[in-house]
């Protein structure tokens, strides 16, 4: 039920914790895009940090969003920050 | 529409922390929404209008003076501006408030969302 | 308007500030005029501020005022002092130990949840 921010020094908790949220969404935003989300169904990656880090293959099924489309998840959802 | 807050915590020029916020509050603000941001800690070096950096085109502070003027209203906790040496924020932009955690608590009683960083 | 918030200490104690400012914003949050609710959880790193030991002169005027203004809990994470080696017995008794369910639940119960 909730939209999860996640940024690398808190993204092994944070995935765990969201891991308990059978409706969880999960964004990686900034070095976050280098952690390993497998497990989680809704998973979306910050377009800027992924091209940045050259890592947009190695995002599994991870759907790349901008800003904007960030913006309409984090309106839409209760958001959780592990940032 | 909705109400977002934005918190952050660190400065410009060491992390990016500063870039997410403001480029994440521009789109927030373009579509529409109210946003709101308490810069907190080191996070008040961000509103200096007394940033110079020739290695790139545009120094953090320019990204904050344009989310100021679409419409975000940013204020930084006075104790961490005076502890910086910042002199009750006499180098930050126009319209950017030197203020309190009051002021934090009361965006908070407004926000639908709130984003830490 | 009131909400319930919940205060997420993640980073290590002393090696930066977090540790005591988010306990300032803490106490901000909860005397202004909206009186939002805190709870207050330490987990992953944060987890070493509540040992017994760890030097709390800096936070405890403002784990006074809390106290004085309303009654805060302060929880620390079973998963968390189980990946660092800390047993129960080494930790300050004003925190009390919760499971990652519990702190799951805590999440989806409160209207914001913050990171320090």
């Amino acid at each position: 039920m909730a939209l999860y921010l996640i940024d690398l020094p808190f993204a092994k908790v944070g995935l765990d914790v969201a891991k308990r949220d059978s409706e969880a969404k999960v964004v990686l935003i900034q070095d976050g895009v280098f952690a390993d989300a497998s497990g989680l169904g809704e998973v979306y990656a910050l377009k800027e940090d992924v091209e940045k880090r050259g890592v947009a293959s190695r995002l599994g099924n991870a759907r790349i969003i901008d800003y904007d489309e960030l913006v309409d998840l984090i309106v839409a959802n209760k958001v959780v920050n592990f940032g | 529409m909705a109400n977002i807050n934005f918190l952050l915590t660190e400065g410009p020029f060491q992390t990016e922390k500063w870039a997410t916020v403001s480029k994440l509050a521009a789109a927030a603000l373009d579509k529409g929404h109210e946003v709101t941001l308490f810069c907190y800690l080191d996070g008040i070096y961000n509103g200096l209008s007394t940033q110079e950096f020739a290695d790139w085109e545009k120094v953090p502070g320019e990204y904050f003076k344009e989310i100021l003027d679409k419409g975000a209203e940013i204020v930084c906790c006075g104790i961490c501006v005076n502890a910086r040496g910042q002199q009750a924020g006499k180098f930050f932009y126009e319209g950017i408030k030197v203020g309190g955690i009051p002021d934090w608590a009361a965006f908070v009683g407004r926000a639908d969302r709130v984003i830490t960083l | 308007m009131e909400k319930n918030i919940l205060f997420m200490f993640l980073r290590a104690p002393f090696g930066s500030i977090f540790y005591t400012e988010g306990m300032r914003a803490v106490v901000g949050m909860m005397a202004g005029l909206d009186e939002h609710k805190v709870t207050c959880a330490y987990v992953g790193d944060g987890a070493f501020y509540c040992l017994k030991g760890s030097d709390k002169s800096e936070s405890a005027g403002y784990v006074k005022t809390i106290a004085d203004i309303s009654e805060t809990h302060y929880y620390v994470e079973k998963e968390s002092l189980d990946e660092r080696g800390i047993s129960e017995g080494e930790l300050d008794e004003m925190y009390k130990v919760i499971s990652r369910d519990d702190l799951a639940k805590l999440i989806s119960e409160n209207d914001l949840v913050y990171d320090f």
